[in-house]
């Protein structure tokens, strides 16, 4: 049994900075990755865009791990590398797998959960059709090409606009694959403006909106695919077929928080898919933290690693029992998603209820739908005791509500809701979305 | 005798019933050969199968369909364990939501009754709910079948042809059977595959599921023809509902209802529906068939928890319109045909084996000698699922790659798909690991780990990455390099 102060799940973005923050308070720091280099889907997102926040300049994937990795390996954060989790317990002891080690327990004072998410798959959605090979979740066409160097396909068909999708499209164009189309089944692309303009528009490479894949050919590889305009009940319209041969379709229908290992350390998994937390990211378990895409999806890497800052100083703090509220179970109150919010984080604030002082409080959260001219705003006691304005928001980019609130106001809960302040919300797109 | 291609039987088609007929002839001291035209065992009607252990149920009164599923259901027990095949037996419940639907059961519990299966009525609201908590509220009636149980079909399936192997049985893959011509001077038939390769053999038995209707016309026989039904399903993540039994609805003449039941791994499924289509090969699922069976699930169960699902796949029936299952020497001597064998065709599997021997014993010559050298046990592969830490550690000493989890999902390590590559049939594709090992099946299907099973696959059967196949065939995964890079093939040794 190997005893360390922090132990940090997944050598990730999230995983890089929680170290690094833990470790300048001043802790023992060990990274379990499980694959053989630190950086995790960085390194095969080869493209730019990254660190325009945090550095103030863009860098691709692996530049922006490489920053993190250098500074690792100038510390005496441990790194274990092709080391498996196999198990966390509640009282925070891990048992790892390793090739070289075989089998490895740790003892952590505290933990940061770091395990990014997965793909939702093709089945997630029920693509109808036959399951011959060449039909790929983007981010696996991703690793083919940039990591192992192999074409998937020569004419694909891309299933959904996120920004994983628009950037595969320009990528195979780039690299000599033909895109026939895009296909979205919002009426908005659902990804950042940016790439929409950078990877598709200047492509020529079509994006039809409110469609879906109806039907796949071929049996043992792909040899066509058929999308069809969709209605407000998302039934395929008869009359808007179109029909392509492609050897490949790409999808990405979203990604899934990867939480195995939390749910079975006692974790309360929310809705959105990644564990509960307070405000110092702590889950329900005492003492585990959680930070990044295992927490919530980001749309840039930037936020991850200012979250997962958080969460290591967080859980250094815990393990030097230095965390002001350490018991995360008494006198929380709970945050919750109110109109067009998708999810907030965090769910529960356990600190403000004993403060005297007005409280900051970071929150982040997704909208459900497209919007202009809103109002964010947080009611408590049937008041309203925050409110900021805001010019758009899509459910493509994650809003960060940073607020100092006053205890007195605040209730057993608070919600956060978006108001509009001319037009009423479009009621078919509401629909739809919920009916996704 | 081998080196001549004369072989004593020839078995098409390598589904759960070709296998089973292999499994039990193969103790015997003759020539068998199983021939399959996939790239892998149980890839017909076996492959996309409910997967349960059916007792007889709703089967028509003095028909091999009843008396097969009832032996079939018997001999699981004396083989499953010999072969090293997972089941159980969590049983089976027909519920009923009306009156009419109630005297249905009615009626089936007193046939359950003559046949001499352990059956139950149980129309107490309270006990039903205690019986399958998932149950709808409008459920007034369940009949209940404990000694039905749930079985992987391809484990089942491969677990059958490998032990087949073991004893000498030979396994064609990739062999579709193109023209079978009758040597009456000699007795004996030649088969020739499509692409020009020859076997000789004195029997065959004709167990080409979709396909057997085709393979009997090749002889001249006209006297069946199949309908493909297919059937359509969707599967659920782990642990997504906890489903104490099989759940069925009351059947209709047509079908048996949609069935919502847990699989031997903790996944859970729904489905299937059944769609008379024109292709033998239609395999599709489709928007209307997938809302069908979600729709029959829904008037069940309470709570499909649709967040969870991971896929959707189809399988085709081989029905015919005899309605009962054909298990005899047709008019042309030495050639048995096995066909129309839909459900409860898998229950029925090892009982049809066991039929078939005595048709061979009885009109077709043979005196079976057993073979000395037989190994009467499958030892199934050690999984990582199966160790205890200690075990595992001391793998990992003596072989890192135990230590090298592959599929994260499912947990599997390399280790494992390194045995099955080299296992009795050769592993040469990604779904053959799939469906020994799980990798792919599990909530990511394959989003993390197939790049690694190919070059596991690329290192073990010293193949270029480009040659591995999703599941034979044409279904290459990647094409060409990308910048001009050569071909490899992974090293051994090389750190994945």
């Amino acid at each position: 049994m190997e005893n360390i102060d922090v132990v940090i799940i997944g050598g990730g973005p999230a995983g890089l900075a929680a170290a690094l923050a833990a470790y300048e308070e001043g802790v023992s720091v060990a990274i379990l990755e499980r694959d053989h280099e630190l950086g995790g889907i960085l390194q095969q997102c080869i493209h730019n865009g990254f660190g325009l926040r945090y550095f103030k300049e863009e860098l691709t994937g692996p530049e922006y791990a490489q920053r993190f990795i250098n500074k690792i390996k100038e510390s005496k954060i441990k790194v274990f590398l092709n080391t498996m989790v196999m198990q966390i317990t509640s009282e925070r002891v891990i048992t790892t797998i390793n090739p070289n080690n075989g089998v490895v327990h740790f003892k952590a004072k505290s933990i940061v959960l770091g395990m990014g998410c997965r793909e939702r798959t093709r089945g997630a959605i029920n693509i109808p059709g036959t399951r011959p090979a060449g039909i790929f979740p983007a981010g696996q066409a991703q690793r083919f090409i940039n990591i192992e160097g192999y074409f998937p396909g020569k004419r694909v068909l891309i299933l959904g606009s996120g920004d994983i999708d628009m950037i595969m499209a320009r990528r195979c164009m780039v690299e000599g694959i033909k895109v026939v189309a895009v296909a979205e089944v919002l009426p908005y692309p659902s990804g950042l403006k940016r790439n929409q303009v950078q990877c598709l528009d200047d492509y020529g490479i079509p994006l039809y909106l409110r469609h879906t894949i109806i039907d796949i050919r071929g049996k043992e590889r792909v040899e066509g695919v058929t999308i069809a305009a969709i209605d407000e009940k998302w039934r395929p319209i008869p009359g808007t077929e179109k029909t392509w041969d492609v050897d490949t379709i790409l999808f990405s229908v979203g990604l899934i928080p990867e939480n195995e290992l939390s749910s079975n350390a006692g974790c309360k998994i929310a809705n959105n898919g990644g564990p509960e937390v307070d405000e110092f990211l702590q889950t329900t378990v005492p003492g585990i933290f959680a930070a990044g895409n295992v927490l919530q999806v980001h749309d840039l890497v930037d936020f991850v690693t200012f979250e997962a800052t958080r969460a290591g100083k967080n859980a250094a703090k815990y393990a030097k029992d230095e965390l002001p509220i350490k018991d995360c179970q008494k006198s929380v109150i709970f945050a919750k998603p109110g109109s067009d919010v998708g999810y907030v984080v965090p769910e529960r604030i356990c600190g403000i209820k004993n403060s005297k002082d007005p409280y900051e409080i970071e929150f982040s959260f997704r909208v459900k739908n497209p919007r202009q001219n809103i109002i964010a705003e947080i009611i408590s006691k049937g008041k309203i005791i925050y409110k900021r304005k805001q010019k758009f928001v899509l459910p493509s980019e994650m809003i960060h509500l940073k607020v100092k609130l006053n205890p007195v106001d605040v209730g057993e809960e608070l919600t956060i809701n978006i108001i509009e302040q001319d037009s009423a919300i479009n009621v078919i797109e509401k629909e739809m979305l919920e009916g996704s | 005798m081998k080196s001549s291609n004369l072989y004593d039987i020839a078995i098409i088609g390598a589904g759960c019933v070709g296998s089973a007929i292999a499994q039990r002839l193969s103790k015997y001291d003759i020539n068998i050969i199983l021939i399959e035209k996939e790239s892998d065992v149980s890839m017909g009607a076996t492959k996309a199968n409910s997967g349960i252990i059916h007792q007889g149920y709703f089967t028509t009164k003095g028909s091999l369909k009843e008396k097969l599923c009832l032996r079939g259901n018997d001999l699981i027990d004396e083989i499953g364990p010999k072969i090293g095949v997972e089941y159980e037996r969590i049983g089976a419940i027909f519920c009923a939501t009306n009156k009419i639907e109630r005297e249905t059961l009615e009626s089936e519990f007193t046939k359950s009754q003559n046949r001499g299966v352990d059956v139950e009525i149980i129309t107490d609201l309270n006990r039903i709910h205690v019986i399958e908590p998932q149950l709808n509220d409008n459920v007034i009636t369940i009949l209940h079948f404990p000694r039905a149980g749930i079985i992987i079909p391809f484990e089942l399936t491969i677990a059958l042809a490998e032990h087949a192997i073991i004893n000498g049985c030979e396994l064609k893959l990739e062999f579709e059977v193109g023209f079978i011509k009758r040597d009456t001077e000699n007795d004996v038939f030649e088969i020739r595959s499509a692409d020009g390769r020859k076997i000789k053999a004195k029997t065959i038995i004709n167990a080409a599921g979709i396909y057997s209707d085709k393979i009997a016309r090749m002889v001249g026989l006209e006297d069946f023809i199949i309908i493909p039904r297919r059937g359509e399903y969707i599967l659920f993540d782990k642990d997504s509902l906890p489903l104490k039994k099989i759940i069925f609805p009351t059947p209709t003449p047509a079908s048996k209802g949609i069935v919502i039941s847990k699989t031997v791994h903790g996944n859970f499924f729904i489905g299937p529906n059944a769609t008379e289509i024109d292709s033998k090969e239609g395999i599709n699922t489709t928007s209307i068939g997938l809302n069908e069976i979600i729709t029959g699930a829904r008037k069940i169960i309470k709570n499909l928890p649709f967040k969870k699902n991971i896929t959707n796949f189809a399988g085709i029936r081989a029905s015919t319109h005899q309605h009962d299952f054909i298990v005899e020497e047709s008019s042309i001597p030495q050639f048995i045909n096995v066909a129309g064998i839909d459900s409860p065709g898998l229950s029925s599997s090892l009982a049809i084996a066991e039929l078939v021997e005595q048709i061979l014993k009885k009109n077709c010559g043979y005196t079976f000698i057993k073979r000395e050298d037989y190994i009467p046990t499958r030892n199934k592969q050690i999984l990582l699922s199966d160790l205890s830490e200690e075990e595992l550690a001391k793998k990992i000493k003596e072989n890192p790659q135990w230590g090298q989890i592959i599929c994260r999902c499912e947990q599997v390590t390399e280790a494992e798909i390194v045995e099955a590559c080299r296992g009795p049939i050769p592993v040469k594709n990604t779904d053959m690991i799939k469906r020994r090992l799980r990798p792919g099946m599990g909530r990511c299907q394959g989003g993390f780990c197939l790049p690694k099973v190919m070059k596991i696959i690329s290192r073990e059967q010293d193949m270029i990455m480009e040659q591995v196949t999703k599941t034979g065939g044409d279904s290459f995964i990647v094409f060409e390099r990308t910048k001009h890079l050569n071909s490899e093939v992974i090293e051994k040794g090389d750190m994945l």
